[in-house]
C-alpha cells in the first residue's frame, strides 16, 4: 500500500509540476491585431508587426496585463503617452520603424517600470537618447544597424547584460563603457570599432563579459591579448589573412566561431590557438574555399565539438583519426567525392557522433567507413535515398537519424540500431507490361534560336534555365566543322501541361518512378539537316533550380524506349555569392559633436619590497578629474581626489596576508607593473587608471585602515595602515582622528562637485540632443549597402549535352507514408475510364505518369490530367476520392 | 509540531544560560572569591594567580570608574601573552631605552595579533612588588629553624644563642586584596597615566612570584606585567 501510495504521490507531483511550467507556455500566447477585442485582459504577447502601421491603434491601451509588445517593420512616427501605463510590459520591439521620433519614443519608453529587453533595430537612430539611462530593470538592448557613431555617457547608471552594437559606425567605445562591467555579451560586428586598439583596453575592464562578436573584422589589433579571460568569441566573415601573434594569449577560450573568414588558414588558427589548446571546447570553421581539415587539429587537447559549415570538402587528412573530440558535424557542406570524407571519418579513434545536415554529394555511391566508435549518426536534411551505411561494421551505433531523407522504409531492416528516425518513405515501380507500351509524343511548342557556331552563344530559356554554347561545338556527318547559322529547337517539360501533353517517360532506367527536376529536348539543325555536338565541346545547361538537389542525368534512348544514366560529375562546389556588407561611415563629418569632458582618473601606485622581511609597502597618488582630451597615462596630471591630500606622501603599511594576489586583482595598465619584476627590484612605479573611486576608512574588524579601490562596479580592498613616527598612545590615536576628519570633511565636498558636475553634463547632451535629432532627420537613409554580387553562372547543377535528344535530371520518387487508391473521374458529370493519367502534386512540385486504376498517394492536394483529342482536361484530387475533369484554357 | 515545540524550548533554554552567564559577570564584586581575597594571605607554594589577577584588575577598574572613565575590558588573549612573557622580561637598565622600549612594543604586537587581538596599541606596564607587610627601613633577619611561618624572615638583629627566649616580630606576609593596592600605590606616574588613559579599552595581566628574589635574605616580590590595548584609529570610529 505504502508503495502505491508512494507512487500516485510522485505522479501528482509531476503532474502538478507539469501544469505548474505549462501555465506560463500558455500565457505566453501570440495573439494578433483582430484578436484584441476578444481576449483584451488576457493577452501577454501582442504582435503588431509587418503591418505597415502609422500609429499604434488606441484598441492596444485595453491589453493592460501586456508582457510583450512587438511593432516592428511599421511606419510609426510618434509613441503614444499611453503607452507608459503598461506596467507589465517586459520586451518591446520598435525595430524597422525608420522615420520614428527617437527622443520622443525614448521619452515614452525611459517612463516603463518593468522593461527588461528593448530591440530598436533599424530605426535610423543616428544618436542614442541618454533617457534610457532611466529603464532601471533593462537588461538586454539591441541597437543594430543605427547609424550610431557616439555614445553618449550614461553607461555609469546602466545594469545591462547584453547589448548588441553591430552595422554602426561607432569607432570609440566610450569610456564610461567600463563600470557597466554586469555586461555579459557584447556584439560589435561590423563596427569600425574593432580596429581600435582602444576598445580592448575598455573590454578590458569588463570582467564578466563571457561572449564577444566581432564579425566582419577586416583586422585584429595585437592588443586583443586584453581580452584573456573572455570565453566565447565569434569572428565570422572576417577578411583577416592570420590572427595577430599575441592571439597566443588569450587563454580561457572555450568556443571559438570562425565560419566565413576565407583569408584564414586554419592551420594557422591552430597554430595561433596555443594558449587555449587546453581549453578549447567547440571550434566552427568553414568557407567556400575550405577543401580540407588540416594536420594540426589534434593538438587540441580538450576540443568536444568541430562543426564545419559551407565548406566543400574533397578529402580529409588522415590526421583526423587522431582527432580528439567526440563529435563532428557538416552542415550545408558540399563534398564532390564523399567517399574519400566518410571513410577517414570512419578511422577515427574518438568520434562518438557525426552530424551531417543540409549536404550535398557530388557521387551517389558512398558509405561511411567502419567504424568501432560511433554511437549516434545523424543524416538530416540530405535528400538521400538510400542508407550509407553497413551495418555490420558499426557495432557501437544507438540511433540512426535520418529525417529529411527520402529512405523507404523497406531498406531499413537491420536490427541493431537502438532508435531510427526518419525513413517512412515508399518507392514505386512501373511494372515492365507498362513500360513496352509506352508511346512517347512530342507535341509542343518549340522554341527555336539561331546560334552563329564560330562564336557562340549564352542566352536564358523562359524557364530561368541557362543555355552556354560554346564556339565551334557542332559537327555534321563525317566529323565536318559546320559554319554558318544553326537553328536549336529546344522543348523545355517544366509545367504539368508540358508534361500532360507529351506524354513524358516518367521512369528511370530501373523501372522506378522518377521525380523530375529539369527535363528537356535539344536538338540542332542547318538547313534542315541535323548537325551534332564535339564531344570535347558539350552544350551546358544551368536549370533554375530552387533547391540543391542530389540529382542525377538522365539520356532517353528512343530506338529502345529506354533511359540512359549518364555519369557526368557536376561541380558542386562552385561559388555561392555570399551577400557582402559595406560599411560607409564617411557622411559622418558633419555630425554635430559636444566638446565633451571627458572623465578620466589614474593612481600612480609605488610598490617598495622589504628584502628581508618579505613585506611589501606601497605609496598612493591618486589623480581624477574632467579634461578635454584623453589622457596620457604615464605623463599628464589632473587634479583629483583632494581629500586624500591629508594622507599624501604617508607609507602605508600592508596588513593582509596576499598582497601580491590582491594586488593583481587591480587593472594595471603599466606593463612595469608585473610582479615578476618586484622579484628582482625593489620598488617599482605602477598606474590603475579609470578608478572612479577610492575611499579610506576604519577596518570595523581590525585596527587599520580599509582602502577601497572602485573600478567600474568592482570593488577591491586593502587593509593597510599608515606608518607613523609618534609612539605615544594618545598622539597616535589624536593623529587618526584630527586626519579622518579633515579627510571626511573635503570627501563629501568633492562628491557633491561630481555631483554636480555629472549631472550639468548630462543636463547639456539632453539639451544637445534636440540638434542630434535635427541632423538625424536630414539625414534618415541607410548608410549600409547590402550588395548581393550577381553571378553569371549557377553551377551547382549542370546539364551537359553531347548528343541531341530528351533528357531528364531526376532522382527516385519516394512517398512519405504512400498509400495505393482509386480514385473516380468525371468529365461533364458523366463517369469516365481513362487509360493514363499524369498525376501531380501540388505541394511538392512532382509529375508523374500512371495507371488510372491505382495510384500512390500521400498526403496533400492533387491535380490530375490527362489528353483526350489533343485538349488537355484537369481536376483536382485530394478532398475527396472524385476527380471532375475540366478544360485547361491557356493564356 | 512535537519538534517544533522541542526547539522552541531548547532555544528558550538556552536563552536562560546565556542570561546567567551574563549575571555573572555583573554580580563579580559579590563573588566568593573577591572575600577570600581579603583574608587569604599569599604564599609560595600555593599563590592562587588567577585570584591575583583578577583583585588587581577590579583595584584597576573601580578606579577607573571613580575617575569617570570607561572600565578595562579582561581580554585572554592579552592575557596569555603577559604570561609567557614572565619568564623572558626583565627590569634592567639599557642605554638607549627608547629603542628597547620600540622594540618591545613591536614584539608585543606581534605576538597579540597572533593570539587574535584586534586592537593596534599594545603597551606593557610592567613593575616588581614586595609582598610582605615590610615597613622598608628595618633591620631583618632570616631564621632557618622556625617551623610556624612559611618565610622565616623576622625584624631585628639575629639573635645569639647565649640570649634566653628571643622573642622577635615576624615580617608576615599581605593578603591579597592589601598587596594590590599596595601596587597601585607603588605604581610609576608614568605607568598610572597610561592605566588611568582613555586610550585603552582591552588589559590583561599576570602577576607571579620574580624567582630572583626568592633569596633567603631578600624580601621576596612578586612581578607583575600588564598589557593595555587600544585602537590606534579609536577616534575615527
Amino acid at each position: 500500500m505504502y508503495c502505491q501510495h508512494r507512487y500516485f504521490g510522485c505522479v501528482k507531483i509531476i503532474f502538478v509540476l507539469l501544469l505548474f511550467f505549462s501555465i506560463p507556455i500558455f500565457g505566453q500566447k501570440e495573439y494578433s491585431f483582430d484578436e484584441i477585442k476578444k481576449n483584451n485582459v488576457r493577452i501577454e504577447f501582442l504582435n503588431l508587426s509587418n503591418k505597415s502601421l502609422i500609429q499604434i491603434p488606441v484598441l492596444v491601451q485595453e491589453c493592460k496585463n501586456l508582457k510583450k509588445l512587438k511593432l516592428n517593420n511599421n511606419r510609426l512616427t510618434f509613441l503614444p503617452d499611453w503607452l507608459k501605463n503598461f506596467e507589465n510590459l517586459e520586451e518591446l520591439d520598435i525595430s524597422g520603424n525608420r522615420t520614428l521620433n527617437i527622443n520622443q519614443a525614448f521619452s515614452i519608453i525611459s517612463k516603463l517600470p518593468n522593461l527588461k529587453k528593448l530591440e530598436a533595430n533599424h530605426c535610423n537612430m543616428f544618436y542614442l537618447p541618454v533617457d534610457i539611462r532611466k529603464i532601471n530593470t533593462l537588461k538586454e538592448v539591441s541597437l543594430s544597424d543605427n547609424n550610431i557613431k557616439y555614445l553618449p555617457p550614461i553607461f555609469e547608471y546602466t545594469f545591462w547584460e547584453k547589448l548588441d552594437l553591430s552595422y554602426n559606425c561607432i569607432d570609440t567605445l566610450p569610456s564610461t563603457l567600463v563600470f557597466m562591467n554586469t555586461l555579459k555579451s557584447l556584439d560589435l560586428s561590423y563596427t569600425p570599432a574593432i580596429q581600435n586598439k582602444f576598445t580592448y583596453y575598455t573590454i578590458e575592464f569588463l570582467k564578466n563579459l563571457e561572449i564577444l562578436k566581432l564579425s566582419g573584422a577586416n583586422l585584429l589589433p595585437k592588443e586583443i591579448y586584453k581580452i584573456k579571460f573572455i570565453n566565447e568569441l565569434i569572428l565570422t566573415h572576417g577578411t583577416f589573412d592570420q590572427l595577430p601573434e599575441e592571439f597566443k594569449q588569450i587563454t580561457n577560450l572555450i568556443k571559438l566561431d570562425v565560419r566565413g573568414c576565407k583569408k584564414l588558414k586554419i592551420s594557422d588558427l591552430v597554430e595561433s590557438l596555443a594558449g587555449s589548446y587546453q581549453k578549447l571546447r567547440q571550434l566552427k570553421i568553414g568557407h567556400i574555399d575550405l577543401n580540407t581539415i588540416p594536420y594540426n587539429i589534434s593538438k587540441l587537447k580538450k576540443i568536444k565539438s568541430l562543426r564545419i559549415e559551407n565548406a566543400c570538402l574533397k578529402k580529409l587528412s588522415s590526421s583526423i583519426a587522431r582527432f580528439k573530440g567526440n563529435n563532428i558535424s557538416f552542415s550545408n557542406c558540399r563534398f564532390p567525392d564523399p567517399s574519400n570524407v566518410f571513410k577517414e571519418i570512419g578511422k577515427s579513434k574518438k568520434i562518438k557522433s557525426l552530424h551531417v545536415n543540409g549536404c550535398i554529394f557530388g557521387k551517389s555511391n558512398w558509405e561511411i567507413g567502419a567504424s568501432e566508435k560511433l554511437e549516434e549518426i545523424h543524416l538530416k536534411n540530405c535528400q538521400l535515398t538510400y542508407i550509407p551505411i553497413n551495418i555490420k561494421d558499426f557495432p557501437k551505433l544507438k540511433l540512426l537519424n535520418l529525417l529529411g531523407n527520402k529512405i523507404p522504409k523497406n531498406k531499413v531492416s537491420w536490427k541493431t540500431p537502438n532508435t531510427i528516425i526518419g525513413g517512412d518513405y515508399k518507392s514505386f515501380y512501373y511494372p515492365s507490361e507498362e513500360l513496352k507500351s509506352w508511346n512517347y509524343s512530342q507535341k509542343q511548342k518549340t522554341i527555336k534560336r539561331m546560334i552563329y557556331p564560330e562564336i557562340g552563344d549564352f542566352f536564358t530559356l523562359p524557364s530561368g534555365a541557362k543555355v552556354e554554347v560554346s564556339e565551334q561545338c557542332f559537327i555534321g556527318i563525317g566529323n565536318t566543322l559546320i559554319k554558318g547559322d544553326v537553328t536549336l529547337e529546344i522543348k523545355e517539360i517544366v509545367t504539368p501541361a508540358d508534361y500532360a501533353f507529351t506524354k513524358y517517360p516518367t521512369y528511370l532506367p530501373n523501372r522506378e518512378i522518377a521525380d523530375t527536376k529539369y527535363a528537356i529536348e535539344i536538338r540542332a539543325y542547318q538547313n534542315n539537316k541535323e548537325v551534332y555536338i564535339k564531344s570535347e565541346k558539350p552544350i551546358l545547361i544551368f536549370p533554375n533550380l530552387t533547391k540543391q538537389y542530389d540529382i542525377e542525368n538522365y539520356f532517353y534512348l528512343e530506338y529502345k524506349s529506354e533511359w540512359q544514366s549518364l555519369i557526368q560529375t557536376s561541380n558542386i562546389c562552385g561559388k555561392k555569392s555570399d551577400p557582402e556588407i559595406t560599411p560607409n561611415c564617411i557622411e559622418y563629418s558633419n555630425i554635430p559633436k559636444m566638446t565633451q569632458d571627458l572623465k578620466v582618473s589614474k593612481v600612480f601606485v609605488k610598490l617598495i619590497r622589504k628584502k628581508k622581511k618579505k613585506k611589501l609597502n606601497f605609496e598612493i597618488t591618486p589623480e581624477y578629474g574632467y579634461r578635454d582630451q584623453p589622457l596620457n597615462p604615464f605623463g599628464d596630471k589632473i587634479k583629483g581626489y583632494p581629500e586624500l591630500k591629508h594622507y599624501k606622501g604617508i607609507k602605508w603599511r600592508y596588513v593582509g596576508d596576499s598582497l601580491e594576489s590582491d594586488l593583481r586583482r587591480l587593472y594595471f595598465l603599466s606593463d612595469e607593473a608585473k610582479l615578476e619584476k618586484l622579484k628582482k627590484y625593489s620598488s617599482l612605479k605602477s598606474y590603475v587608471l579609470d578608478i572612479k573611486d577610492i575611499r579610506v576608512y576604519p577596518n570595523p574588524n581590525d585596527d587599520n585602515y580599509l582602502i577601497q579601490f572602485i573600478q567600474g562596479r568592482d570593488t577591491f580592498s586593502i587593509e593597510a595602515l599608515p606608518f607613523l613616527t609618534v609612539y605615544k598612545a594618545k598622539k597616535i590615536q589624536r593623529w587618526h582622528k584630527i586626519k579622518f576628519r579633515k579627510y571626511k570633511k573635503s570627501l563629501e565636498k568633492r562628491k557633491n562637485k561630481w555631483l554636480r558636475l555629472d549631472t550639468t553634463f548630462i543636463n547639456r547632451y539632453e539639451n544637445f540632443e534636440a540638434q542630434l535629432e535635427a541632423f538625424r532627420t536630414y539625414n534618415l537613409r541607410s548608410l549600409y549597402l547590402v550588395s548581393k554580387k550577381t553571378n553569371n553562372h549557377k553551377t551547382e547543377q549542370v546539364l551537359k549535352i553531347y548528343k541531341p535528344g530528351l533528357y531528364q535530371m531526376a532522382m527516385p520518387l519516394l512517398i512519405n507514408n504512400g498509400e495505393n487508391k482509386k480514385p473516380i473521374f468525371y468529365i461533364k458529370g458523366r463517369r469516365f475510364y481513362p487509360k493514363k493519367i499524369l498525376v501531380s502534386n501540388i505541394s511538392k512540385g512532382y509529375n508523374f505518369w500512371s495507371n488510372a486504376k491505382i495510384i500512390p498517394k500521400e498526403r496533400g492536394i492533387y491535380k490530375i490530367s490527362t489528353v483526350l483529342n489533343e485538349v488537355l482536361y484537369s481536376g483536382i484530387w485530394g478532398l475527396n476520392n472524385k476527380v471532375m475533369f475540366e478544360k485547361v484554357k491557356f493564356k | 509540531m512535537i519538534k517544533s515545540l522541542f526547539s522552541l524550548l531548547f532555544i528558550l533554554l538556552n536563552g536562560t544560560t546565556t542570561k546567567i552567564g551574563i549575571n555573572e559577570k555583573k554580580n563579580f564584586q559579590i563573588d566568593p572569591r573577591y572575600l577570600i581575597a581579603r583574608t587569604e594571605k599569599l604564599s609560595v607554594n600555593n599563590l592562587n594567580n588567577e585570584l591575583l589577577n583578577i583583585t588587581f584588575f577590579r583595584l584597576i577598574n573601580d578606579k577607573r570608574r571613580k575617575k569617570g572613565l570607561d572600565t578595562l575590558i579582561y581580554t585572554i588573549a592579552l592575557n596569555k601573552v603577559s604570561f609567557k612573557f614572565q619568564d623572558k622580561l626583565e627590569l634592567r637598565r639599557f642605554s638607549n631605552s627608547s629603542s628597547v622600549e620600540r622594540k618591545i612594543n613591536r614584539t608585543l604586537h606581534y605576538r597579540t595579533k597572533n593570539e587574535g587581538f584586534d586592537g593596534g596599541l599594545v603597551i606593557p606596564v610592567v613593575g616588581e612588588f614586595e609582598a610582605l607587610d615590610y615597613d622598608g627601613k628595618s633591620e631583618f633577619y632570616f631564621n632557618r629553624e622556625d617551623k610556624k611561618s612559611e618565610f622565616k624572615l623576622f625584624y631585628g638583629k639575629k639573635p645569639k644563642r647565649s640570649e634566653l627566649n628571643p622573642t622577635r616580630k615576624e615580617i608576615e606576609a599581605l593578603d591579597y586584596y592589601s598587596f594590590a593596592r599596595t601596587i597601585l600605590k607603588q605604581l610609576e606616574s608614568e605607568n598610572k597615566k597610561n592605566i588611568y588613559s582613555k586610550a585603552f579599552k582591552w588589559g590583561g595581566l599576570h602577576l607571579q612570584w620574580y624567582y630572583k628574589s626568592l633569596n633567603k635574605r631578600k624580601i621576596p616580590q612578586i612581578k607583575m606585567i600588564f598589557i593595555l590595548g587600544g585602537y590606534a584609529t579609536a577616534g575615527m570610529r
